[in-house]
């Protein structure tokens, strides 16, 4: 058995080499020699020792040195900036996994930061693979500007208008490009915010081989899919060429391609989970699950306004672009007024700030910030900051109270609605001074308080799409997973706490007196904490009674 | 007066804590305990791939002082809330307290 599983194995890994080796594919420029280089009109004759090169039309031209050397400068500080943005963005893979870490219980933590760590190697792997290709293989230089990247990001040809794109497999053939490579890393660390979110509204009872799934899943298909439709040429981004509305959809960083495509896939997983056992009472009455480790939780926010500065702010992919201070400045704008805003709701309905909600204010800011960042004035950052803080605790009530859905970071308040908000604010504060050009529309991006009521459409149609897409695609897969691996973990790991069971490593082996304390909370359901019974004959029965009692 | 002490499973404390209350029981300690229940099943660890058994498992450690008269209505609250049928519910046990002093009072008050 385990040798016939070698075998196979084997037999993939020599394909994938063949595919990967196969000589009818033309590299890209994999040293960097052709980027940049500027071809002028040749003197008759050319001069002995002058470099050659082809010109547009065909015939020979001489390189200018000096111009050369100055767009060579351009494109490396551009890549530079990028490369930079990508580490960044990685780095909030760090932040997700402290924020939901935090807010969860002790009993579960080893698994939920396990959830968080590994999806970063599940997604980028189906995203080298293939999602990279059905994403951005068909993209054109028109499609998102990539020229400041050198201009020759263009696998496959233009944009194309389709569902999927096709080449640049495992990066290979064209894609193998030092253009590409930069582009690339930005790219998945994109993938892997999405594949991240569920992981917080579906913490602590997703099981986690049903999980390996998802993360697989995320990285080939669920995100590329849409992706492609808006930043890879796709139909979406073609709206303003095609139904002249605005610039088609324009999502500057993805408050929709990232956050509420994840927001929608956290919403099907937590619907289909069902609540935590003793998440909701016999009435139906939400309990209180305070998550185990605030400060842990803030200094993941933090981290996340970190790398928001490089999510957002590098998404122009030039530092020669300046326009990216205007949008690093707007992210930081929004995230503040966003934390401010929730903060004072929370004293203004509850009496206190609620240090939790407070973290969420903050990252719903800088979610619906990341459409709009780079079209819209400070003012406006200020008042989709503010709307986004108030929006979100509005949601993560309505998600509990309302829809019965246990969220246990907030994922579906923050990425779903917010992000949407995101989205929909482009095409109403875009202020016409930046987007030139944008998915080969001519002309700033302007939203309906600047009179395109066109751009506005497009917004409203793409918030639609991710609502039937992001749920649909995501509801269907975990339905359809849920078959083949459980989707929900056994009852009794999720009583006695996930991390024996299923991880077979607590997070605090040695904590257990220094959690002593918040047993005399009224809230028995988060205790315990650490060596809880495995499924062994011990705690069916106690999960079978407190279910009984709790009504969930 | 005695002394009840109830080993019980954690999750079941929010249960025993409102079974206790409205029985007019408001006064209790916990403990955080460890230990292993008879003909309970055995945990099992995995570190950097090694398996190791984890037999001691968390318990709580219920603790109030009642009537003599009143020692059997608690039991029974234990007994009825803290239960799950299965090995490693845990114990009651009953102690006699000889005199015990408020803190802030300082007369015997029995």
């Amino acid at each position: 058995m385990r040798r016939r599983r070698l075998l196979m194995v084997v037999v993939l890994a020599l394909g994938l080499v063949g595919l990967m080796s196969s000589p009818a594919w033309a590299e890209g420029d994999t040293d960097g020699s052709t980027k940049g280089v500027v071809c002028v009109l040749a003197d008759d004759p050319i001069a002995e020792d002058a470099a050659t090169c082809e010109l547009e039309d065909g015939t020979t031209g001489v390189v200018d040195d000096a111009a050369t050397t100055a767009e060579k400068t351009k494109i490396s500080l551009n890549m530079l900036w990028l490369v930079i943005g990508a580490a960044l963005v990685i780095f909030m893979q760090a932040g997700f996994a402290m924020v939901e870490t935090g807010f969860c219980r002790a009993k579960h933590a080893s698994h939920v930061v396990m959830t968080n760590f590994m999806i970063f190697g599940l997604g980028f792997v189906a995203f080298f693979a293939v999602g990279y290709a059905f994403m951005f293989g068909a993209t054109g230089a028109g499609a998102i500007g990539l020229q400041p990247l050198g201009d020759l990001v263009t696998l496959g040809g233009n944009a194309s208008a389709g569902l999927f794109a096709k080449s640049g497999f495992f990066l290979s053939g064209d894609a193998y490009d030092v253009s590409v490579m930069g582009f690339f890393l930005y790219q998945v660390a994109f993938m892997d915010t999405v594949a991240t979110i569920p992981t917080g509204s579906m913490a602590e009872r997703w099981n986690f081989k049903n999980f390996i799934m998802w993360g697989l899943f995320c990285g080939a298909i669920f995100y590329p899919l849409y992706g492609n439709w808006v930043w890879g040429g796709g139909w979406l981004s073609q709206l303003g060429n095609s139904a002249s509305l605005g610039h088609g959809v324009v999502d500057f960083a993805g408050s929709g391609v990232v956050h509420a495509m994840g927001g929608m896939a956290a919403l099907s997983g937590a619907l289909i989970l069902g609540p935590r056992i003793g998440k909701f009472d016999k009435d139906g009455k939400a309990r209180a699950m305070p998550g185990h480790n605030l400060p842990l939780a803030f200094m993941g926010v933090f981290v996340l306004l970190f790398g928001w500065f490089g999510f957002n702010g590098a998404s122009t992919f030039a530092a020669t672009d300046l326009r990216f201070t205007t949008v690093v400045t707007n992210t930081a704008i929004a995230g503040a007024f966003g934390a401010v805003t929730a903060m004072f709701v929370m004293m203004w309905k509850f009496g206190k700030p609620d240090p939790s909600m407070c973290a969420n204010g903050m990252l719903a800011g800088l979610v619906a910030i990341t459409a709009p960042c780079a079209f819209v004035a400070p003012w406006a950052a200020m008042v989709i900051g503010i709307i986004a803080g108030a929006l979100v605790i509005a949601a993560v009530l309505f998600v509990e109270n309302r829809l019965k859905i246990d969220d246990p970071v907030g994922a579906i308040a923050v990425h779903g609605v917010n992000g949407l908000f995101g989205v929909l604010a482009v095409g109403i504060f875009a202020d016409g001074k930046y987007g030139d050009g944008w998915n080969g529309v001519s002309g700033n991006v302007k939203g309906l308080l600047y009179g395109d009521w066109g751009q506005f459409g497009a917004q409203a149609i793409a918030c639609g799409v991710i609502m039937v897409v992001g749920i649909g695609l995501s509801y269907s897969f975990f339905k359809l997973t849920n078959k083949i691996v459980p989707i929900r973990s056994v009852e009794a790991d999720e009583v006695s706490g996930l991390d024996l069971p299923e991880m077979g490593a607590m997070a605090y082996p040695d904590f257990l007196e220094a959690q002593g304390t918040v047993f005399l909370s009224s809230d028995d359901l988060l205790v315990g904490a650490g060596v809880g019974g495995h499924g062994g004959p011990g705690n069916g029965g106690a999960a079978a009674k407190l279910r009984s009692e709790v009504g969930a | 007066m005695k002394r009840v002490q109830a080993v019980i499973r954690p999750e079941r404390l929010d249960a025993v804590q409102h079974a206790l209350a409205e029985s007019g029981f408001h006064g209790f300690m916990v403990h955080d305990v460890r230990g292993h229940g008879s003909g309970e099943a055995t945990n099992t660890g995995e570190y950097r791939g090694v398996t190791f058994a984890m037999s001691v498992k968390h318990k709580l450690l219920v603790d109030l002082l009642v009537e003599d008269d009143e020692v059997m209505d608690v039991a029974a609250v234990f007994q009825s809330t803290a239960s799950t049928g299965q090995p490693g519910d845990g114990l009651i046990f009953v102690i006699d307290i000889t005199a015990v002093y408020p803190i802030t009072v300082p007369v015997q008050i029995s």
